[in-house]
């Protein structure tokens, strides 16, 4: 029986920490892990039957890989699914993320988001603000709300965080909301 | 970038031909903040000098090192199914559209 040749699809990958292994995702939100960097480099620009026959297996049926027979079946597979996923977040997005500053008094070396000095004026949201933001996730029809403040570091704008929290209380009753603040160390 | 403090790392020559200022800059970009960095561009190759690094002089060069050969591999995977991932996108759009408008 002679294997049929396959050919690769697009997909994203990214490291896991300092383990050798790499977790490779695409666009119809699948997910595989690589055994290691080898195994990464023979699906990029490899020979791809040089892959574990499992491997190669479980490749095909997460659509990292096409046979020839099959390519545009699985490209508007992975088409049909992304939509999908575009689609809920458009129409029903449950989790809401609210800067209320972008004001921020550390200096974390990981941190790759804008932000300014403590003393800058201009770069907080105003409290007149929290209404039409609760108008709006009130629009959405979700069971389920989660609000997450970012910043900046948010809790420089503590009162907003305050007045927010005691007003999306009232006004999204008998919605499940829970509320938390993205803070920095 | 201020290359007066830190601990030298060392220089990192890379022929043009092999590696995209794309490539790099991505590379560079994603660098911790203990890794300060400086690119010059010379005849043919780029010069990236490194300084800096939590864990000793040689994490800097070990992590750029690292970043940079995964955006080479990034940017060879694109050039064999960047068409095929800009066709999806597209599709899925265009799916978005027709549901939207009934068209």
């Amino acid at each position: 029986v002679t294997t049929p040749a396959v050919e690769r699809l697009p997909f994203a990958f990214r490291r896991l920490g300092d383990s050798p292994k790499y977790v490779a995702t695409n666009q119809g939100a699948a997910f595989a892990l690589l055994e290691d960097r080898e195994q990464l480099c023979t699906l990029i620009d490899g020979d791809l039957s040089d892959l574990p026959e499992d491997k190669r297996d479980e490749l095909l049926a997460k659509n990292f890989l096409a046979e020839a027979s099959d390519r545009d079946a699985r490209v508007g597979l992975l088409a049909s699914r992304q939509a999908t996923l575009i689609r809920q977040n458009l129409v029903a997005p449950s989790l809401f993320l609210i800067i209320p500053t972008l004001r921020c008094d550390h200096d974390c070396v990981y941190c790759q988001v804008s932000r300014v000095g403590v003393e800058r004026a201009g770069y907080d949201l105003p409290l007149t603000a929290i209404d039409k933001i609760i108008d709006l996730i009130g629009a959405v029809q979700t069971p389920t709300v989660k609000i997450e403040f970012q910043g900046g570091e948010p809790l420089l704008a503590a009162p907003f965080i305050q007045e927010f929290v005691e007003k999306a209380g009232e006004r999204l009753a008998g919605r499940r909301f829970r509320c938390r603040e993205a803070r920095h160390n | 970038v201020n290359l007066k403090k830190g601990i030298e790392c060392g220089t990192v020559c890379l022929p043009r031909e092999g590696v995209s200022e794309t490539v790099l800059r991505k590379a560079l970009y994603w660098l911790t903040e203990a890794c300060e960095w400086e690119l010059e561009e010379g005849q043919g190759h780029w010069q990236v000098t490194l300084r800096g690094g939590q864990d000793g002089p040689n994490s800097c060069r070990a992590e750029f090192d690292r970043l940079l050969n995964d955006f080479l591999l990034r940017e060879r995977l694109d050039q064999k199914t960047g068409h095929l991932r800009e066709q999806i996108t597209l599709a899925a759009l265009k799916g978005l559209v027709r549901d939207d408008t009934g068209c």
